[in-house]
């Protein structure tokens, strides 16, 4: 409660000028269909933090954009309404002028560097600005420290991790000194480690540099201790917008409407429903409100009986049983023909029928690992066997019969006029009689449910509906093992879990699935092992019970835990079981716990 | 790099190439860092070949059948081209090999060229390593599907290649699209009026003066040669 007191003093000592404001505000691409924005009404205070979130298509990057001048006076479209920054009216006269109060940065930070250096990448911004050399000069250094990358000058971006390209792109926005910073899923490419990097900085912006931040998310829990106030996006309109307390009060209704609130926060919902000392208490928002409000409730019940009950955690873990060994690597080198190496001494089984998750930093070994596992990439050293036979001794083509390998992103492999077509490529290669082919191309579609989309050219389709077509397209070979790239890193939470039972589905029909990701809470929910991958070796192997608790292990791969086996490691100390990995068995453990 | 197109004869082709694989030697390139830029060969020269070889209607027919011809021009020119080709891609590869992209682009703004054409080139040159690795992942997932790209005879092999060819297509599109809001988002502006500095602006010296001098020369005598003169080289 107090920390919401002492938020709000700080905003009133904000300027009570907007630093953004819509007014009634549509718009409709050139070639668009549909209005992407209808009457957004919105006014952000200088110097505050507001949280843009909403499904996937409901204009939350046109909004963006719309607030930075590009849409409408770059990108063409059908445009009413006004938008004033800093109490200018933002026109084609004003655009260039005002561009320069609001930075944008954007989800993937390859798009958006084009610099050989670090330096250069920063400089060209101020370059346009026609400043002179000293000044140059000091913008490019205070840019640079302002995000902790001062040390990276001389750099290639290329050689810079994920959120330190990010940071990059950062830097040479905050050059060109903006009052106001978009931020359009900065973070959605990145792992824990580097959306830390991310979020801090941005805060640390707001702070000291009074930046106005609009970041736009779906991804909540290491935002919420800073945001003052979030809006909602449902169909180009804003639906809700309100105090994170009063936006996330009712956690239910906004997953059903695409937005994953933190994981203590839905918690809380599902806890009230069984525990009335809840009730009327405000809801968490981040990790350590959350340990607040439940520790006193959890030793409370503590008391009431002396010895903890240990089996509330065992009688959760399931033995694995395991199948015969599908894909095997033993002491695995391998360096790429310029000599970096990427992969060290690595020792893998994975059996039939598992669902395996490798999780690691970007940059760690994952897709190099898995690229073995088809052949794409032969070890330099040792060997790597599918089903008794070395992947050296079969061509790519030989191994897609048995592994299906899914890659991250769907629009470096679709190609035809028809999902149909597309999904009968894989078949139609392996020279199957039609009839058989046939009959495969139909059995994905139905697995990954898109019969319907049968005849729609894939290349239009949704991010969502082309995943599910990658997917139906490796489905379609029968492979015996499904290897899938980061399959969710640009879908919302509504699309990826949808996804993702799919994937189960096809796990409990006895498919071994392998999911490389960096989400913690995808892998801690959906996998029944974890591979743990640091600077290209795997450091552990072991159920997501046991690792997820080794925080530790965790550290040393610049990972964590998810936010709620986090919240349970909090609490062990009251006898509450330490190894839960998902909000649903910490809604079951509380329930045991206070009822006993 | 371009000057090979204006080269009619094989013999100054091949003299050139003999120059160019000179100073790749000079420069101590080794070969793995010239191998980007040699892989389009494998798709453009049987492409070039069949357009060329088969056919061609020009000159002494050898053999005939349907559409296809064979003709000695033919085969003449396709060989020429394809030396061309070769030339082409090896300069491109000892230039960016030898020289950062950074010089480079200030060679040009030394040569009085507009801003804009300086960048244009610059993001070019820039976003060929991007390119390279566009294709080897859509060569990778499209091979996880069974694909056999090596295996395949010439003509089909240039009929299946669009299956590479779309979805490299469509991400340059995405690129390009990204790439024209991130230099606007970034107060990009071109044209005569406006002010635009330079940040550690390299100087050239009198040595890199003459050597840039004598070859806007050369170029000039080539062109002079074909277009004044009408002696083919």
């Amino acid at each position: 409660m107090s920390c919401f007191e002492g938020r709000s003093e700080i905003r009133t000592m904000h300027s009570s000028h907007a630093a953004v404001e819509l007014r009634d505000v549509s718009f409709k691409y050139e070639y668009g269909g549909e209005w992407a924005l209808r009457g957004v009404d919105l006014t952000v205070r200088e110097g505050e933090f507001i949280l843009v979130t909403g499904p996937t298509g409901a204009g939350k990057s046109t909004l963006g954009l719309t607030i930075c001048g590009l849409v409408p006076n770059f990108i063409d479209g059908t445009f009413n309404g006004e938008v004033q920054i800093i109490g200018r009216t933002m026109n084609r006269s004003t655009f260039r002028d005002l561009a320069l109060s609001v930075g944008i940065v954007w989800q993937n930070p390859e798009n958006q560097l084009f610099g050989l250096t670090v330096e250069e990448e920063i400089a060209f911004g101020l370059e346009n600005m026609g400043l002179p050399e000293r000044d140059i000069e000091e913008r490019l250094e205070w840019a640079l420290s302002a995000v902790g990358m001062s040390a990276f000058l001389e750099k290639s971006p290329y050689e810079l991790s994920g959120g330190q390209k990010q940071r990059v792109a950062i830097a040479a926005v905050l050059a060109r000194h903006p009052a106001i910073l978009v931020l359009d899923e900065p973070t959605a490419e990145l792992d824990p480690q580097g959306r830390d990097d991310v979020v801090k900085v941005v805060e640390h912006l707001r702070k000291s540099e009074k930046i106005t931040i609009i970041m736009i998310e779906h991804r909540l829990e290491e935002l919420m201790e800073y945001v003052d106030t979030a809006y909602l996006m449902e169909e180009g309109r804003v639906s809700v917008q309100a105090h994170p307390t009063i936006f996330f009060a009712e956690p239910d209704q906004l997953m059903e409407r695409g937005v994953r609130p933190p994981q203590v926060t839905e918690f809380f919902a599902r806890a009230r429903r069984c525990d009335e000392r809840l009730v009327g208490k405000k809801a968490p928002l981040t990790l350590s409100e959350g340990i607040e409000i439940f520790e006193p409730l959890i030793a409370e019940s503590k008391k009431k009986e002396e010895n903890p009950l240990e089996h509330i955690s065992g009688s959760m873990e399931s033995e694995a049983i395991h199948g015969k060994p599908a894909i095997s690597a033993q002491d695995v080198f391998f360096s790429y023909p310029d000599g970096t190496e990427a992969l060290t001494s690595i020792d893998l089984t994975i059996h039939s029928g598992d669902f395996v998750g490798i999780v690691g930093q970007n940059g760690s070994g994952k897709t190099t690992l898995v690229k073995h596992f088809n052949g794409l990439l032969k070890p330099t050293k040792g060997t790597v066997k599918v089903f008794d036979d070395e992947t050296t001794m079969l061509s790519v083509a030989e191994l897609s019969k048995r592994i299906g390998y899914v890659s991250q992103n769907p629009d470096y492999q679709v190609f035809s006029k028809s999902v149909l077509e597309e999904v009968a490529f894989g078949p139609r290669n392996l020279k199957l009689p039609e009839e058989e082919a046939n009959r495969r191309v139909e059995e994905a579609l139905k697995a990954m449910r898109i019969l319907h989309l049968r005849d729609k050219n894939p290349l239009f389709l949704s991010r969502a509906d082309k995943q599910k077509v990658v997917v139906a397209s490796a489905l379609a070979m029968e492979p015996q093992v499904l290897v899938l790239d980061e399959p969710t890193n640009a879908l919302d939470f509504i699309e990826a879990t949808n996804l993702l039972s799919l994937i189960e589905d096809l796990n409990r029909a006895g498919r071994t699935v392998v999911l490389v990701t960096h989400d913690m809470l995808l892998a801690a929910e959906h996998a029944r092992e974890i591979v743990v991958m640091s600077q290209k070796r795997i450091i552990a192997h072991d159920t997501p019970r046991k690792i997820f608790v080794r925080a530790q292990i965790l550290r040393q791969a610049s990972l964590r835990p998810p936010q709620i086996t986090q919240m349970a490691m909090s609490l062990s100390h009251l006898g509450f079981p330490s190894s839960i990995l998902s909000v649903e068995e910490m809604t079951q453990a509380y329930r045991k716990f206070i009822r006993r | 790099m371009i000057m090979p197109f204006f080269f009619a004869s094989i013999i100054t082709c091949i003299v050139t190439l003999a120059i160019v694989v000179v100073f790749l030697m000079l420069a101590q390139v080794p070969f793995r860092a010239v191998k980007p830029f040699t892989s389009i060969f494998y798709t453009l020269v049987p492409m070039m070949m069949i357009a060329w070889v088969f056919f061609s209607r020009h000159g002494t027919t050898i053999f005939a059948y349907g559409p296809i011809s064979v003709t000695d021009e033919g085969i003449f020119s396709g060989a020429l081209n394809v030396v061309k080709l070769v030339v082409m891609v090896l300069a491109t590869g000892l230039l960016l090999t030898t020289t950062s992209q950074r010089d480079i682009i200030a060679g040009f703004r030394k040569l009085k060229l507009p801003y804009s054409l300086c960048l244009m080139f610059a993001l070019a040159l820039r976003f060929i390593p991007s390119v390279y690795n566009d294709y080897e992942q859509v060569k990778s997932a499209q091979m996880s599907r069974g694909f056999e790209f090596e295996k395949e005879k010439l003509v089909t092999k240039a009929i299946k290649f669009t299956t590479i060819l779309i979805p490299m297509l469509v991400i340059s599109i995405q690129k390009v699209e990204y790439l024209s809001i991130a230099l606007d988002s970034r107060g990009l502006r071109l044209g005569r009026n406006v002010v635009r500095t330079f940040y550690k602006d390299p100087q050239l010296n009198s040595r890199e003066y003459g050597v840039l001098g004598s070859a806007i020369m050369l170029v000039i005598a080539i062109l002079t040669f074909k277009y004044v003169f009408h002696v083919l080289l």
